[in-house]
């Protein structure tokens, strides 16, 4: 049957040119419009290295002099407010864990985060970006996050509490990066030399974590912050005991803030869960609008390939009428009739992907560069299958070679099941 | 009128060669009604579309109204078509989209320098075939016989000195081909025409000026 | 022959052809006018940036190494430098400036406890002078309301509706926004997000900002200024004195505006008037993506005609046999295929109508707070877009029509009177 498939369409010819053209280019616009749609998505689902499930965000802020409820207040009175209001949110009944944060200084916030440069590893000659968050010790930002500790000699719990005398003076890292400066060694101790930091004392080492939801982005090191003074705006994350509905829990917050969170002239300004927050993120700095604009153009051009399809194959079978009446004459069904014709299609849409694919391979060096480009940071952290060339191009060609023969399937099939329903005496007197 | 000297036409594929017609030689007089008859295959159909300029001969050369017509250019060729021919085939060839009126003055709308009512000349030409009244109707509301004598209207309507008539009955019972023998002798008789028919059917033949037979791309009678 | 007549009888004859090519051509009309009008719509003038052909922008002053003249920062700007420097400019006929931070605001409403998320703008008198915002009650506030500091907002009216339930009544009533009140001084139809140097839900004078929001240090801080000018050489050549006059007095760090004033059409080109910026390339991206809005359905379209002039040809055979040349049967089936363009790009503008109107902007635009996303009417029917559309309708139209129909005239006639 392939053969004969095969034979039927060559000597078409120029009947089947324009979809065959059409089909070319589809497979290379599909390409350049699909590819940072699976990239995305596959890096967007990388493991995010914390418990991010239950993680809930509150934006607090401080009245200033002039507004409505203001108290002026003798400075020392500061911390206790503070003090006070991260005790009152921590009794919530739903909360299990919470600490406060730089204002947007959290994974996933559209924050840009801080950024070292410089060696690394003490009298080394490669410079490398660093990228970094800082914590308040003390205030349980590790078993907030759900972050773990892998080195024996600090517990979770301990390094999250261990003080630190001076902000900028320690790191915590991340075994990635302990593996990249330090292979095999124990690192505890040792120093981090940076160009603007200066040196920094490792005190921990914590498994690897996405700060950039929609990246798979690097490393990123973590260093304890006295708080000099009160935070005056600032973002607090709460972990929230398992069986709390997240979604109620956070509505019912606007109304429960008078009441069990505001503190002298602390108030909850927004609430929201990490996830809410991510995606509210992703919108601000366009990466959600650009997967939509991608989307649309992805469907747009199906829907074309649909139109195109059905409509060139339904001129085609009405031209083979008498053809299909001596095929069934001489016994097909019409289900053989619909195979033949589906079979015909679907070679030619491989056909056609085969040499768009190869068309393609002139400058798809080109495009996995500026696929690897949209990636940021110096230190790449997980074995991503996006990064490696032939898995990312098999995976990206064999889905937009499904897609389009999904197009083509279902758009040869109309047509093709109504010309296989023709009575063959009917087809035979057909001119 | 119609001269044809040593007409050879070639059809070549890759692997076979077919020689449609060989060193057909004819003259067409002014006014006459020529019949050419032969077996299917035999290369009238091919002879009369070279006639007609439909067709290129591959070699030999055809001159009508003593010019040499195998030779013009395809602009050229194509006004004189339009100027001097008018055909009818026998599947009638009707623009189904275009009404009974509209098809008639098809040959009008590429009249070079033009200027006069293409309705009316296409109302006359209607007329003389018996159909005025269906000017308005369409292919699709005409019965066979119809749709030729729109066909024959449409023929004429531009005034061609030469009608060239591809079976015009190969479609029809004997009643309608009578009707239509009947105005295509009307053509000839009354108004001087000069038709060449292609034709199958002996008697319909035999009532024309002159028969040419053909067998195998070749002329068997003068 | 009445042309439009027989195209009416060629649409009539195949239904399925005709409805096939109609959506596909809409399909791509609609495509290409919904970005169409989305880009243009960055360029321009429709209420209330009406006057886009003379505005410009001064977003950043640049901070310069004063022993090496080099530029090495770039911030906005506070209010201090801006009215010492920037107000007095005598070429531009305005100048205004707004603030840029990005803290997200709330007002309370007028009942209940409820906060509404706001876009505010915190500006001066001139903002209304670039911007030709309509006050449907009450006024802006003015240059002695501005001066004296005093606490009083102009909202939108989707505003006014959201805190108070009503717009009439509201002038004089008091807004409550991120725990201070306000005075409403009046009330203006609301803005097009899209427009998102003008757009604001209320509008208050920066004099009665929290100061800690206004702060800054040299000329860094959180404003950037707009300007209305025919002259933007003139422009920046006072900009380069006022610089002078600035470094005079601080020997730290010395200003620079760089490529200041930019114009509208610069900045919608990505141009941000700094030496580090760009020079506003035209972008490819969309320029790509309207490219391929137009060739995928046309090679469709292409393949739809090819077919549909396979049933033609005898047709095409016949009107050859009687005199036709291929030039006149080209120009006819191009002039039918134009009206069948043309009747699916009415429709095509129509869908696209319908799109905006449900908020297709969306996906053009991101949206975090969810404003609401309205194409205004003066870009998606002004005249420039009806032209784009035509224009668009005639390019698919020859890519669609030329080569199919170019093949079929250059069949002999008599395989085409065979067919």
């Amino acid at each position: 049957m392939l053969k004969i498939t095969i034979k039927n369409l060559l000597r078409q010819g120029a009947r089947n040119l324009w979809i065959f053209l059409e089909l070319v280019i589809v497979t290379l616009a599909m390409w350049i419009i699909i590819e940072p749609l699976i990239v995305g998505h596959a890096d967007r689902n990388l493991p995010l290295g914390f418990d991010a499930d239950r993680l809930a965000v509150l934006t607090v802020h401080s009245l200033t002099p002039g507004a409505e409820g203001y108290v002026q207040q003798p400075d020392s009175m500061g911390f206790d407010d503070f003090n006070r209001l991260m005790m009152k949110v921590r009794s919530l009944p739903e909360v299990e864990y919470a600490t406060p944060v730089m204002e947007m200084e959290y994974p996933g916030s559209y924050f840009t985060s801080m950024m070292m440069f410089g060696p690394g590893v003490p009298g080394d000659s490669l410079l490398r970006y660093l990228t970094y968050f800082t914590y308040y010790p003390g205030q349980d930002y590790f078993e907030t996050m759900g972050f773990k500790s892998i080195d024996a000699g600090l517990d979770t719990e301990a390094l999250s509490a261990e003080p630190v005398s001076q902000s900028g003076t320690e790191l915590v890292v991340t075994r990635t990066i302990a593996e990249l400066l330090w292979p095999g060694k124990k690192i505890i101790g040792l120093e981090y030399e940076d160009r603007w930091q200066g040196t920094m004392r490792i005190k921990g080492v914590i498994e690897d974590w996405r700060h950039n939801p929609y990246l798979p982005s690097s490393a990123a090191a973590l260093m304890p912050m006295t708080m000099d003074e009160p935070l005056r705006d600032f973002s607090c994350l709460l972990r929230l005991k398992s069986g709390v509905d997240m979604g109620k829990f956070v509505d019912s917050l606007n109304e429960r803030a008078e009441a069990e969170i505001n503190t002298g002239n602390y108030f909850l300004s927004t609430s929201g869960t990490l996830g809410e927050t991510i995606i509210e993120n992703g919108e601000v700095n366009g990466v959600l609008n650009s997967i939509r604009m991608k989307t649309a153009m992805a469907v747009f051009i199906m829907l074309n390939i649909f139109l195109g399809v059905s409509a060139t194959f339904y001129f085609a079978t009405r031209r083979r009428v008498t053809e299909i009446g001596v095929h069934r004459s001489f016994g097909a069904t019409a289900g053989k009739i619909i195979r033949m014709l589906m079979t015909e299609s679907i070679v030619l849409g491989l056909m056609s992907f085969v040499i768009g694919e190869l068309i393609l391979l002139n400058f798809i060096d080109t495009v996995f560069t500026s696929s690897m480009s949209r990636m940021r940071d110096a230190l790449p952290m997980y074995d991503v299958w996006t990064t490696d060339f032939w898995p990312w191009f098999a995976v990206v060609s064999a889905i937009v070679c499904v897609l389009l023969l999904i197009c083509v399937a279902v758009g040869t099939y109309i047509p093709a099941r109504n010309i296989s329903k023709i009575n063959p005496v009917d087809a035979l007197r057909h001119e | 009128m119609i001269k044809l000297t040593d007409i050879n036409k070639t059809y070549r594929t890759k692997t076979i060669e077919t020689h449609a017609l060989e060193n057909v030689s004819l003259h067409v007089a002014p006014g006459e009604f020529l019949s050419i008859m032969g077996p299917s295959g035999c290369g009238k159909s091919t002879l009369m579309n070279i006639m007609g300029l439909l067709d290129t001969p591959t070699s030999g050369t055809v001159e009508i109204e003593g010019k040499l017509v195998s030779e013009m250019k395809d602009r050229m060729m194509a006004r004189f078509r339009n100027e001097t021919l008018g055909f009818i085939f026998q599947s009638f060839h009707l623009i189904p989209t275009l009404s009974v009126l509209d098809n008639v003055t098809l040959p009008l709308l590429y009249r070079h320098g033009f200027h006069g009512s293409k309705k009316e000349l296409a109302r006359e030409a209607l007329e003389k075939v018996g159909l005025a009244h269906r000017m308005h109707h369409y292919p699709t509301q005409l019965s066979g016989g119809q749709a030729q004598r729109v066909a024959i209207a449409r023929a004429i309507v531009g005034n061609p000195k030469i009608i060239l008539a591809d079976e015009p009955c190969g479609n029809l019972d004997s009643t309608m081909s009578t009707e239509i023998m009947n105005i295509l002798h009307d053509l000839n008789r009354t108004e001087g025409r000069t038709i060449v028919m292609v034709t199958h059917n002996e008697a319909q033949a035999r009532e024309t000026d002159r028969v040419v037979h053909f067998f195998d791309g070749r002329q068997v009678t003068i | 022959m009445n042309t439009l007549r027989h195209v009416w009888r060629q649409m009539l004859a195949n239904r399925l052809f005709t409805g096939i090519y109609i959506f596909g051509t809409a399909l791509s009309i609609a495509s290409v006018l919904l970005m169409g009008a989305f880009l243009y719509s960055k360029v321009a003038s429709f209420y209330p940036e009406d006057n886009r052909s003379r505005t410009a922008y001064i977003n950043y002053g640049e901070g310069i190494d004063p022993n090496s003249g080099e530029p090495y920062c770039a911030s906005p700007m506070n209010t201090r430098f801006i009215r010492e420097y920037l107000y007095t400019l005598k070429t531009p006929d305005v100048v205004s400036a707004r603030n840029i931070d990005s803290r997200r605001n709330f007002a309370r409403k007028a009942t209940g406890k409820e906060n509404i998320a706001l876009s505010l703008a915190w500006t001066d008198p001139g903002f209304f002078d670039v911007y030709t915002y309509r006050f449907v009650d009450g006024k802006p506030f003015s240059k002695a309301d501005f001066e004296s500091g005093v606490a009083t907002a102009a909202i939108s009216q989707t505003t006014a509706q959201k805190i108070f339930g009503t717009v009439t009544g509201a002038v004089g009533r008091e807004i409550e926004i991120d725990h201070r009140k306000y005075t409403v001084c009046g009330i203006y139809k609301d803005g097009f997000a899209i427009a998102n140097h003008s757009y604001a839900d209320a509008i208050l004078p920066y004099t009665c900002m929290p100061d800690e929001v206004s702060r800054g240090n040299g000329f860094g801080g959180t404003f950037k200024v707009v300007i209305l000018a025919d002259d933007l050489d003139a422009v920046r050549e006072e900009l380069a004195v006022a610089a002078k006059r600035y470094n005079e007095t601080n020997d730290e760090m010395h200003v620079g505006f760089g490529k200041s004033p930019i114009s509208h059409v610069r900045q919608a080109l990505g141009v941000d008037g700094t030496s580090f910026g760009g020079d506003g390339d035209i972008p490819l991206e969309p320029i790509m993506a309207l490219f391929i809005l137009m060739l995928i359905p046309s090679l469709n379209l292409s393949g739809l005609i090819s077919g549909r002039m396979e049933g033609r040809l005898v047709e095409m055979g016949v009107r050859k046999s009687y005199g036709a040349t291929s030039a006149a049967l080209l120009r006819l089936v191009l002039v039918e295929n134009f009206v069948f363009t043309c009747v699916g790009a009415l429709a095509g503008y129509i869908a696209a109508w319908i799109l905006f109107r449900c908020g297709m902007l969306a996906i053009f635009m991101p949206n975090p707070y969810g404003y609401s996303l309205a194409m205004p009417d003066e870009v998606f029917l002004s005249p420039e877009l009806f032209l784009f559309v035509f224009a668009v309708s005639l390019v698919l139209n020859l890519l669609s029509a030329f080569v199919p129909a170019w093949i079929a005239m250059r069949k002999p006639i008599v395989s085409s009177l065979k067919k």
